[in-house]
């Protein structure tokens, strides 16, 4: 059984909210695009290009230091792999990384020193100098390196570093189409979710991630491509291999990447519990992908473990004891990555912050409304559901992942639930009510404005 | 089509030839940025043991940081104005009376902390690690007086008992 979604008959006909009204004019420009698709993914592309770029290249380029959300280690990853070379568990951080850090310092934690351009010795770094870059799959460091190495020969710049941050504006270029794409799977018009990925792209969260070396910068692509995958299997459209390929993938760019195949199986639950899917299909599906994001993960750990040169480094805040507190603290959690914060001294502009507060309050309404108002037969009842979880467990459910898998308790950040973010959004973009049109118009003007006065 | 692709790559081959656009303000890469030989620390100062008590005070300046006692050794940190070249002064540390004891080793410590606080690079590394052989009771202190052509000094941290402030 599939389940068909037109878009032209706007999941938001189920909320009839008394002065709720849904916005004609963006009607009418939604059935203007929806006639012109290929026009209309250009000039989404066009638009999220510059908005990644009023994003990223300030972050990019500024004199400021290494971001302190362990960049020091992703930018020796990415230097050796412009070299071909993979991060083992043991290996030392590269003279490059060194001055990086001596020259430039890192933002709220240190200064840039005086012994710049000499030899940095192990003690003067931490962990004494070795990588920790080795906990994440390398494909991000390939990448950056690789489309560094393009910006590179473009002659734009000629460092490492910068030209590796810039390929941040291809990052969450991607990640931003990729969210119009699964909003449009769920039933979304064009207006909405251009609006709504605008607000997301701008997010403090987003720049801390896109602007500096992350590997958390491929967090919307990935999570809004593996959603995706889910949604047009669902509807019959995507053969299961390739479900199983979506759910074995995440693990390869990151590990807390995960979360988006899980709450996928969440996802097709929740439409097996509201007789949106037959239950064979449900169990085929969310064992598919609780299986693969599973062997996912595991099999990064048994390749880690044949790279490693020596046991790997452990993080020192990685010892929270298991405890029920130590979960329940975490209830809740990913709520904050909605847009409101970076868990990093990043320089930001304070504006920022209220201008995308209505973002977030909109999201967070749309989800939780969804939840409360969509009937059974809604297709968007379980993306509600499920975007409502994601943001009440993601975090726990994180933490036990870790738990499990290398028996130390992660502390929790807002920035592990970046491949949620597309998911939570969905709801919000299924939406075409005034209030709706309007609060994402001053979100994302507000934003906007706050990044480009700041650059 | 054609003329797109030869205009891209006519604009690539040009920016590819100009100066970069965005060059980093520091580290490698950033203009003027060279790789520099670790500096050799300068040689360290020499350093007298004495057991008995000085007549005269001195004025306080430089720290004694921290004294770290193991089994028949113990090891004295701090630092002193000292000066730049060599000879770059003596320590004086005064101990206990009853305390045997000989200098095994001597080493300069940087401290860029200090040359920033003094706002004096000549105290680039007025730091330094004494290690002295013998048995320093847990509950005796030491005194550290320095002299250098910056002037005779009473480290912060001595013990009253062993020198006047």
């Amino acid at each position: 059984m599939s389940i068909a979604v037109n878009a032209d008959k706007a999941p938001e006909a189920a909320i009839r909210a008394p002065g709720l009204l849904p916005s004609v004019r963006t009607a009418r420009i939604d059935a203007w695009f929806d006639e012109r698709r290929v026009l209309a993914w250009t000039a989404l592309s066009v638009l999220f290009a510059a908005v990644a770029m009023v994003v990223v290249v300030p972050a990019a380029s500024g004199d400021g230091g290494l971001s302190p959300v362990d960049e020091l280690w992703y930018v020796d990853a990415v230097d050796k792999a412009s070299r071909g070379e993979l991060v083992n568990t043991g290996d030392k951080i590269d003279s490059y990384a060194r001055q990086v850090q001596a020259c430039r310092g890192v933002i709220g934690y240190q200064a840039p020193l005086p012994t710049c351009g000499e030899p940095q010795p192990d003690d003067s770094i931490a962990l004494t100098a070795v990588s920790a870059a080795d906990i994440h799959p390398p494909t991000y460091f390939f990448l950056a390196a690789v489309a560094g190495k393009v910006i590179r020969l473009t002659g734009v710049t000629d460092d490492l570093l910068i030209g590796a941050r810039l390929a941040g504006v291809l990052w969450l270029t991607l990640g931003l189409l990729a969210m119009v794409m699964l909003g449009r799977a769920w039933g979304a018009g064009w207006v909405v979710p251009a609006l709504a990925a605008v607000c997301a792209g701008t997010s403090p969260l987003l720049v801390s991630t896109s602007g500096y070396l992350s590997p958390d910068a491929l967090g919307l692509l990935v999570g809004a491509s593996v959603l995706l995958a889910v949604s047009w299997w669902q509807k019959g459209r995507l053969p299961t291999w390739l479900l199983l390929v979506a759910a074995v993938a995440p693990a390869y760019f990151k590990v807390t990447f995960v979360l988006a195949p899980l709450i996928g199986a969440f996802l097709v639950l929740v439409a097996g519990v509201c007789g949106q899917l037959p239950w064979r299909r449900v169990m085929t599906g969310a064992a598919i992908l609780v299986g693969g994001a599973g062997a996912g993960a595991l099999s990064w750990q048994l390749v880690r473990g044949a790279l490693a040169v020596a046991d790997p480094v452990l993080h020192a805040d990685a010892q929270d004891p298991v405890a029920f507190a130590s979960f329940a603290k975490y209830f809740g959690y990913y709520l904050e990555t909605i847009p409101a914060t970076s868990d990093a001294p990043i320089p930001l502009p304070g504006l920022l912050y209220v201008a995308i507060l209505p973002f977030s309050w909109l999201l967070l309404t749309a989800a939780l409304g969804g939840t409360l108002v969509r009937g059974t037969k809604d297709p968007l009842l379980p993306v509600c559901w499920s975007a409502v979880t994601g943001m009440a467990l993601g975090s726990i459910v994180m933490s036990l992942i870790v738990l499990v898998a290398t028996g130390g308790f992660l502390i929790g950040t807002p920035r592990y639930g970046i491949a949620l973010l597309p998911l939570f959004a969905v709801p919000l973009m299924c939406l075409r009510h005034r209030v709706v049109v309007l609060g994402l118009v001053l979100s994302a003007c507000g934003a906007l404005l706050s990044h480009l006065v700041a650059w | 089509m054609i003329r797109f692709v030869v205009a891209a790559v006519a604009a690539l081959l040009l920016s590819a030839c100009s100066e970069p656009v965005l060059v980093p303000e520091a580290g490698p890469n950033a203009p003027g940025f060279s790789y520099r030989p670790a500096p050799r620390s300068p040689a360290p100062p020499r350093v007298e043991l004495l057991s008995d008590r000085p007549r005269t005070s001195a004025a306080a300046a430089g720290a004694i940081d921290s004294v770290v006692r193991q089994k028949d050794v113990f090891e004295i940190s701090g630092w002193a104005l000292l000066a730049r070249k060599k000879p770059r002064g003596v320590l004086r540390v005064v101990l206990p009376p009853d305390v045997e004891a000989s200098v095994v080793d001597v080493r300069s410590v940087e401290r860029p902390d200090v040359a920033a606080a003094t706002s004096d690079d000549a105290n680039q590394w007025a730091g330094f690690t004494v290690t002295i052989e013998g048995d320093l009771p847990r509950e005796a202190g030491v005194c550290v007086l320095s002299r250098s052509s910056q002037g005779t000094f009473r480290l912060g941290g001595s013990d009253e008992g062993l020198c006047p402030a």
